[in-house]
């Protein structure tokens, strides 16, 4: 695999930056902030209420709240912990940014890589690198996954503790497979194989025209690691630079393209929610062979397909290009209306950092946590799926080949007025110029990059 | 008209075409609404019949209406997996507070723009009615700020101050006792009646049906009021029902447990549903008072 070499000579290059990076932090800025950080009263002696945000469910923050329960009563016994969670995940951000837009006093918050670069950008986050300059957590930032690291960095800046890292599979429904004749996809599958056992699947179904044979997520972030098997690029960073005019680029949706709309082996997302289905629906009722989504939903498909089929997870495919994997996760920031941050920071590397806790910060996600020697913290059930399966397909490959799309500010903004409004012309079929859409991406994006300050 | 006065029918008149009977358009009329209606009724049966099942029979296709087995225990579960006790009597609170501050304030302030002189009045009543053409995200910054400084974030104050003045249940208020005679207060006045007592035991009883209907809608919009409260509460006990019932919802839509969101739903909807009932005549006549002209 050529991946390696080239990732660890980036790997090395970026340790480097990080490492000058947290030097130059500790020089010029730390020593300068010493005295304050020094100057804030005994850690005892603390009072009030350190203030929180999360996305996630009452039953995942009760993982949390066990080793919450122990920092504040061994470190900060007169600081009162008021984690705010339940919010649903499209809601938490208009939560976030409008609390601490607001200045509520907010001392910590979830932040995923997709948004770290706005909220950075927009000032509601600070950089943590005095801080982690003063106190780094064990083994920073060698131990954990250099693409969560680098991801939460803006500026030459780190502005979250990344706590989780998610890679992308397939998963395999072998009763459709098995109905098919198609074995399971191994390592060296090419998309040209896949296309071959789609149309097989497709064919072996008993009504072919409600059938699909695989599903790819079309969505900006999830194609970017299939534009780079490709040979391709979406967007490349220094300076902010759009590639979807690239001839390997439109290679790429010229497959995404064909295999919905010429072949008819892949479901149309918007023509699948008409029939009311989606793609776990379609997979569960073997309406579906092979969908690829995040490791984490290995922790629920049990519950979900049920003893409707059996199924186990397998690798995505190479491109001309090698092989790439989609990889990203969430992290913890600290927001600019924080009331106590370095309590924040502190709390934030016991729990998301200490190798003691990573054991209950696994189980909170149903990631792999973000040090990448504690990947046995965050495995599904084994009765439902082969643990050796779980790890070579989402962790051994993700290491060697996961890719983190390249996040900006206004990405948001930028994926629903421009990726989406034209990307989805080509999906549901209304043109079939796939160049032509991607010329008009590609020169509304480079405008659209040409207005972010870098 | 008694049996001996005959046929109503004069011997020469030419016989009328012979009348379809009324109950047949009353049966046609019934049949069609019946479909309209079982139409509308389908998302709610659909929740209903969802919150009986398995994550995994929701997660099937082609969808089955009738579970294959009845899971009443999602009730249960759904009820114990989050505090709905908490998140019902949250939403009563702010409910009926809110509709009794928005009644209280909107007659009020209806009384002065219609019946009151003073300099400016409708001037000043334009310019309220115009901020209702301010789209409510663009208050949401300001508006917390507000209640950051009045120490109102995460209370339950906090949701109902801000929704007790409504420039819509002002307008209807004020349109409403335009068209109440003039005399009535007027014979008050003569008694030596003050303005606040006209207001109280005059133009408050006659106002009793538009008042009903401003109650319930404003207790309807109050109830499944989301937006505000997901900015402003933060702690799960000071959590309305909307708020609670995305407590169920995960990062991912794949790990939302629907049955328990569907059983969630189906309960958090029982006393809008019982309030509606009871108040329809006033929900359906409010619709049409509201295009009431002064």
């Amino acid at each position: 695999m050529t991946r390696t070499p080239r990732l660890a000579n980036r790997t090395a290059t970026r340790r480097r930056l990080i490492q000058f990076g947290a030097a130059a932090a500790a020089a010029g800025i730390v020593l300068p902030a010493a005295p304050a950080l020094a100057q804030t009263p005994a850690a005892s002696d603390l009072s009030g209420t350190l203030r929180g945000m999360s996305w996630e469910t009452e039953a995942e923050m009760r993982k949390w709240f066990r080793h919450t329960e122990e920092f504040f009563a061994t470190r900060y016994p007169n600081l009162t912990p008021e984690l705010e969670y339940g919010t649903a995940w499209a809601d938490y951000w208009t939560k976030l940014q409008t609390a601490v837009a607001g200045g509520a006093q907010l001392d910590m918050c979830w932040m995923h890589d997709s948004r770290a670069q706005s909220y950075a950008s927009l000032g509601l986050i600070q950089p943590l690198d005095p801080y982690i300059a003063a106190d780094p957590p064990q083994e920073w930032p060698d131990a954990y996954y250099p693409s969560q690291v680098d991801a939460f960095r803006y500026n030459d800046q780190q502005f979250a503790i990344p706590y989780d890292w998610a890679t992308g599979g397939f998963y395999v429904n072998l009763d459709v497979l098995e109905r098919a004749g198609v074995e399971v996809p191994t390592v060296d599958w090419t998309f040209d194989r896949l296309l071959e056992a789609g149309l097989a699947i497709k064919a072996s179904a008993p009504n072919p025209d409600d059938s699909w044979g695989f599903f790819l997520q079309v969505t900006s972030h999830n194609t970017g690691w299939i534009v780079k098997s490709f040979g391709g690029e979406q967007i490349t960073a220094d300076p902010l630079t759009s590639h979807f005019d690239d001839p390997n680029t439109i290679a790429a949706y010229q497959f995404l393209y064909d295999a919905i709309n010429t072949h008819g082996v892949m479901p149309n997302p918007a023509g699948m929610q008409g029939l009311g289905l989606d793609q776990q629906t379609a997979f569960a009722s073997g309406l579906l062979g092979i969908m690829a989504s995040l490791n984490d939903e290995a922790f629920v498909f049990g519950e979900i397909v049920g003893d409707k089929a059996e199924w186990t997870v397998a690798p995505t495919p190479s491109g001309v290009d090698g092989r790439y994997q989609f990889a990203g996760g969430s992290g913890f920031s600290i927001p600019t209306t924080a009331a106590f941050p370095e309590v924040a920071y502190e709390y934030i590397k016991f729990m998301a950092t200490d190798p003691a806790n990573l054991p209950t910060t696994a189980e909170m996600g149903s990631m792999f946590v973000s040090r990448m020697d504690a990947w046995e913290d965050a495995m599904p059930d084994p009765t439902q799926l082969d643990p050796e399966v779980y790890k070579a397909v989402f962790y051994d490959l993700g290491v060697e080949d996961a890719t983190v799309p390249l996040y900006f500010p206004g990405y948001q903004q930028w994926d629903s007025s421009i990726y989406v409004r034209h990307m989805d012309r080509l999906w549901t079929g209304a043109t079939d110029d796939v160049a032509g859409v991607l010329q008009q991406v590609h020169e509304e994006t480079q405008a659209f990059l040409d207005t972010i300050e870098q | 008209m008694s049996q001996a006065a005959g046929p109503a029918t004069a011997p020469d008149t030419p016989a009328a075409p012979p009348r379809r009977p009324r109950w047949l358009g009353d049966a046609l009329a019934w049949a069609v609404l019946s479909v309209l209606g079982l139409f509308w009724l389908l998302p709610f049966l659909w929740m209903v019949a969802n919150s009986l099942k398995s994550l995994a029979e929701i997660y099937s296709f082609p969808p089955t209406f009738f579970p294959d087995q009845l899971r009443w225990w999602n009730y249960p579960d759904a009820w114990t997996a989050v505090p709905f006790a908490r998140f019902f009597t949250n939403s009563v609170i702010v409910s009926l507070g809110t509709t009794a501050g928005v009644l209280l304030t909107s007659a009020m302030a209806g009384y002065s723009f219609a019946r009151l002189r003073y300099p400016g009045r409708d001037k000043l009543f334009i310019a309220y009615l115009a901020t209702m053409m301010v789209p409510f995200p663009v208050l949401i910054i300001p508006l917390f700020i507000l209640m950051g400084q009045l120490g109102l974030i995460d209370t339950l104050i906090g949701l109902i101050l801000p929704a007790a003045f409504s420039a819509w249940g002002t307008f209807l208020m004020r349109q409403f006792m335009l068209s109440i005679p003039r005399e009535l207060e007027e014979a008050a006045r003569v008694d030596g009646a003050s303005y606040w007592r006209v207001f109280v035991q005059i133009m408050l009883p006659l106002c009793t049906p538009v008042l009903a209907t401003l109650g319930i809608f404003t207790f309807l919009g109050s109830w499944n009021q989301f937006l505000w409260p997901l900015i402003m509460i933060s702690s799960v006990q000071n959590k309305t029902l909307p708020l609670g019932l995305t407590m169920f919802q995960a990062q991912a839509t794949v790990e939302t447990p629907w049955h328990l969101v569907m059983a969630a739903a189906t309960f958090s909807i029982l006393p809008v549903l019982v309030v509606f009932v009871l108040g329809q005549r006033y929900y359906v006549r409010g619709i049409a008072t509201t295009g009431v002209k002064g």
